[in-house]
């Protein structure tokens, strides 16, 4: 990591937090087997229920190894995908064969595109590095919404801190009052109303505590628990599944390209840089290899996806090229719950320990 | 009886992004006659999207680029296509939402301009004036597309059946809310009563392909498409499509594409009895 984040601070030793955080999650989640015992609780808490746990699904090498993991341990997943108008056709196949291979049901919330493409043209305007958040937002609602209308007490998450990393706060910050400020202020479409069922882009603290205190909702990062080294993870996906590479990290979404391109340009901020290092902190990849790879732009960057991207949101060239001008900020700049969040440090400590919360939440806010 | 294998390619179509739905398309070509199809039928406004702005002005004529592209793939997958296209008509200035029906030799056989155009998409495409049946060696192919098909539009329908089409086609573009899910019937009778009604009074095969995807563009943004396409002969539904909308699909079905007999003033008598 360098200093492209103003969260970053060094040890005595020259060791980043990023690292001390990464040495706690390892702690945390030791690689033991442990995965059998949460899967054998969920089983018994579903019993008698059609399905037993949501799974999120992008059609990506992360959420599909996911899948064969849950199917290996005889969970019965309801598969949820999340579709805000940039899923990718190659992720779509992917997703498509694993239905027909696990008879899994697959449950696809759909976002309404006049909303959806208002968030992330407001998100430009506004400026931001989180240019994706209504997305995020998007599929976090989705996943507790479907929870919540099937009764279900666990979702499943694809995330890896051992592959993937954890992203600094100011490059990527997920907060729903966040996102309607920006809306108020730059968006032209009213956000849609929450309902339980039916959660929209609205996942701001009180709909958290809905689904997690009320609902009991548990977040289930099972990949945390697991040996996940990518190379192998690919040699069962494609046997299991015929699952083809979509063609960058994170490029089960269209947006990425965009998204990649702005980032790199006008904030310096690359998401390879926390991805590279997390695989560099698991023994995944050596340090001078992930030096070198940073030297050529990332093939997310795909030009013809760049311009599928811009005129799909209606836009041109010129516009994109005049959003990079603009001076950059970060959630800081807008109103948001983080000051809030801070003040409950301890709670989420606590709640974060007992599962109720996210286990990286903590250490993305405190580390 | 002969059967006929038919492909229904339920295309994954994105808006204002030809080239990307027309390799799509090939490939679902390729499967339908790896899988030994006769025919196979691609949905409505398949290059642009159905509505979507960009087809305003960058549509093109038919036959023309994009029609050349479908031509050659029947040729060398030796198949019948009908898929439908984003028209430009150079001589008038308007554009169609038009189907075509490619030989297996790569000739352009039948076009048809869809004649039930919805209000909303009046800015969009001009009215077609014509209906054809095209006797091919697969027996007699009446054209028409998607919203033809409207319980309030079944005229077109019966009068291909009149013309002696021994098969409907009809390349299409269902529309359902973003917010409609895979446990959900999406059409429920929207479509199916209409086919049934025609097959069972002609005693033909209707089939009807739907495009999938989400709408990027244009007075439907909100809306998607799910496929669930489906096929119906005198005895009921033969076949429907999966649910989806974020990949393409192939499936097939078996018809016998023979005349039933019924003609002329003994079609009045069977409807309107």
């Amino acid at each position: 990591m360098n200093n492209t984040t103003r969260f970053i601070s060094l040890d005595k030793n020259g060791i980043c937090n990023y690292c001390h955080a990464h040495e706690e999650l390892d702690k945390q989640f030791p690689i033991n087997g442990n995965e059998k015992k949460i899967a054998e609780k969920i089983i018994v808490d579903g019993k008698n229920k059609k399905f037993d746990c949501v799974l999120g699904l992008s059609g990506g090498r992360d959420s599909t190894y996911l899948v064969y993991l849950a199917k290996s341990l005889n969970l019965r997943p309801l598969l949820v995908h999340f579709n805000d108008g940039f899923s990718n056709p190659v992720a779509g196949e992917n997703i498509k064969n694993i239905v027909k291979k696990t008879n899994f049901e697959l449950r696809t919330i759909t976002s309404d595109w006049r909303e959806s493409k208002d968030i992330k043209i407001s998100l430009m305007k506004a400026s931001v590095p989180d240019m994706q958040l209504g997305t995020d937002l998007g599929i976090a609602s989705s996943l507790y919404s479907v929870a919540a209308k099937e009764n279900i007490r666990y979702i499943l998450s694809g995330v890896s801190f051992r592959t993937e990393g954890v992203v600094p706060l100011d490059w990527n910050y997920l907060d729903g009052k966040y996102l309607k400020k920006i809306m108020k202020q730059y968006g032209t479409v009213s956000l849609r109303k929450w309902k339980p069922n039916d959660g929209g882009f609205n996942f701001d603290v009180k709909e958290f505590f809905y689904y997690s205190f009320l609902r009991q909702i548990k977040f289930v990062p099972l990949l945390y628990h697991v040996n996940y080294v990518r190379p192998k993870v690919e040699e069962i996906i494609k046997k299991e599944f015929d699952w083809v590479y979509p063609g960058a990290h994170y490029m089960d979404d269209l947006f990425q390209s965009l998204q990649t391109y702005i980032l790199r340009t006008k904030f310096k901020i690359e998401f390879r840089r926390f991805n590279y290092s997390a695989l560099i902190r698991s023994g995944q990849l050596e340090r001078k290899i992930a030096l070198e790879k940073m030297k050529k732009i990332y093939s997310s960057e795909d030009e013809k996806i760049i311009n599928l991207c811009i005129s799909r949101l209606g836009l041109d060239k010129k516009y994109i090229d005049n959003i990079i001008k603009l001076k950059p900020k970060t959630f800081l700049d807008y109103d948001s719950n983080y000051n809030l969040i801070k003040k409950f440090k301890y709670p989420i400590k606590f709640f974060c320990k007992l599962g109720i919360l996210p286990p990286s939440l903590y250490l993305k806010f405190f580390t | 009886m002969k059967k006929t294998k038919i492909g229904l390619g339920q295309l994954l179509v994105e808006g204002g992004e030809p080239e990307r739905n027309l390799d799509r398309a090939i490939e679902l070509i390729t499967k339908a006659k790896k899988n030994n199809c006769e025919i196979i039928l691609l949905p409505e406004c398949l290059d642009f999207g159905w509505t979507h702005p960009s087809g305003l002005e960058k549509s093109k004529e038919i036959p023309g680029e994009f029609s050349k592209i479908l031509s050659n793939s029947a040729k060398e997958n030796n198949i019948y296509i009908c898929a439908g296209l984003t028209e430009k008509n150079l001589i008038n200035n308007k554009n169609y939402n038009s189907a075509i029906l490619i030989d297996n030799d790569g000739k352009i056989i039948s076009k048809y301009r869809k004649i039930n155009i919805l209000k909303k998409a009046f800015e969009f495409y001009d009215i077609g004036n014509k209906l054809e049946v095209i006797d091919t060696k697969l027996g007699k192919i009446g054209i028409n597309i998607c919203s033809d098909n409207y319980h309030d539009a079944i005229d077109i329908g019966y009068v291909l059946g009149r013309m002696g089409a021994e098969i409907i086609l009809s390349p299409s573009s269902w529309t359902v809310d973003y917010n409609v899910t895979e446990e959900m019937d999406p059409y429920k009778n929207k479509w199916i009563d209409q086919f049934q009604k025609i097959s069972k009074i002609f005693g033909i095969p209707v089939i009807s392909t739907t495009s999938v995807g989400y709408i990027v563009g244009g007075p439907f943004e909100g809306k998607k498409m799910v496929g669930c396409s489906i096929a119906t002969d005198k005895n009921g539904l033969l076949i429907k499509g999966d649910f989806n909308e974020f990949a393409s699909d192939l499936k097939i079905v078996e018809v016998e594409i023979k005349n039933s007999g019924i003609k002329g003033t003994e079609i009045g008598k069977k409807i309107y009895k």
